[in-house]
């Protein structure tokens, strides 16, 4: 009796405790945050400045409506699942020129992601990238 | 002439107050001297009989006064293990279980303590996340260890109340084992320790 009464209470000890969501950008419980909505149709070119071996990617999308997106990040990775590196942020605009990009890899591919942000008085709230990955290939 | 009136006022308030407002006093109406004297009462058939019962007696308050001074408290036993556990136990000899109450105490505290450190390194990356899907991944990698964490400070609680409750026990041991031991030592030795000093019996 005792014991299921000692077990009982440590059950509902552990249910009733959770960590607070204190983060200020957490959009759980939190009405006043809007995530941004995931950036679509993303497509890259690459593009060669005639005359040298420079290399440049540009990339497009179809921009997200102003009310929940105030810029956009880029990321590129060197394959499909490796890790991303932000390589550049726009504001409310559609494209982005990736400059140079590759002068330690001559005739490779790359893999760019693009996400939306908006700005909020703690901090910028980024969204969910775009998926699936948009291929380029660079040429040498 | 006013002066000797008030004098006279004052001496005369004076000595009639004990008389004016205390408690009359009366004589006990009927004191049973036979009943008041009579030995038989206490079980004693004669005056040898109630001497023996006082040395008994003497001898027992005797070793009562050893039993004071060398037994424990129960409280203080509580307090003892409830600041530490197992120190309780450790004081009534009672040492295995004081070390399986401290060990256990100590992993589960333990344990407590690294799980709640996990979910604060995980809450730590979740308050400074700006991404969706990372405000999500780090709040949900920190609940878990906080779970748990939650969990052995439960397990941990109980051990601690349980090991503050089983020094009432363990304590009434002592004592108990402690007045058999004065006793027996007592009964059995020709020389005896009494607070007032040895007595050798011949």
């Amino acid at each position: 009796m005792i014991r299921g009464l000692l077990l009982s209470l440590l059950c509902l000890l552990v249910l009733s405790c959770s960590l607070r969501r204190s983060n200020p950008l957490d959009p759980v419980g939190n009405d006043e945050i809007i995530i941004p909505l995931p950036v679509t149709n993303v497509s890259a070119t690459a593009q060669s400045v005639s005359g040298t071996n420079i290399r440049n990617v540009k990339i497009n999308w179809s921009p997200n409506s102003s009310n929940d997106t105030d810029g956009y990040y880029i990321y590129r990775g060197l394959a499909y699942n490796s890790s991303y590196a932000r390589v550049g942020e726009v504001g409310r605009v559609d494209e982005f020129i990736h400059l140079n990009v590759q002068p330690n890899r001559p005739g490779e591919g790359y893999y760019y992601k693009v996400s939306a942000y908006k700005i909020y008085k703690d901090g910028r709230l980024e969204g969910r990238a775009s998926f699936p990955p948009t291929w380029v290939f660079v040429p040498g | 002439m006013k002066i000797y009136l008030i004098a006279l006022l004052l001496f005369a308030a004076l000595f009639l107050q004990p008389i004016l407002f205390s408690a009359p006093l009366r004589a006990q109406s009927s004191f049973d001297l036979v009943q008041f004297s009579d030995s038989t009462k206490y079980g004693w058939r004669d005056l040898s009989d109630r001497l023996d019962f006082r040395a008994d007696f003497t001898e027992r308050q005797n070793l009562l006064q050893i039993y004071n001074i060398e037994s424990q408290s129960v409280h203080e036993n509580m307090l003892k293990s409830a600041i530490f556990p197992g120190w309780g136990q450790f004081s009534t000899g009672h040492f295995t279980k004081g070390q399986i109450l401290l060990g256990s105490n100590l992993v589960l505290f333990g344990t407590s303590l690294y799980f709640y450190d996990r979910a604060l390194g995980y809450h730590r990356s979740y308050e400074k996340a700006t991404q969706v899907d990372e405000i999500e991944k780090f709040y949900k990698k920190a609940q878990e260890p906080f779970q748990y964490s939650v969990i052995f400070l439960g397990f941990a609680t109980l051990f601690w109340a349980y090991n503050v409750y089983d020094v009432i026990g363990s304590t009434q041991e002592y004592n108990i084992a402690l007045w058999d031991r004065i006793m027996r030592e007592n009964y059995r030795r020709p020389i005896r320790l009494t607070p007032q000093g040895v007595e050798i019996e011949f």
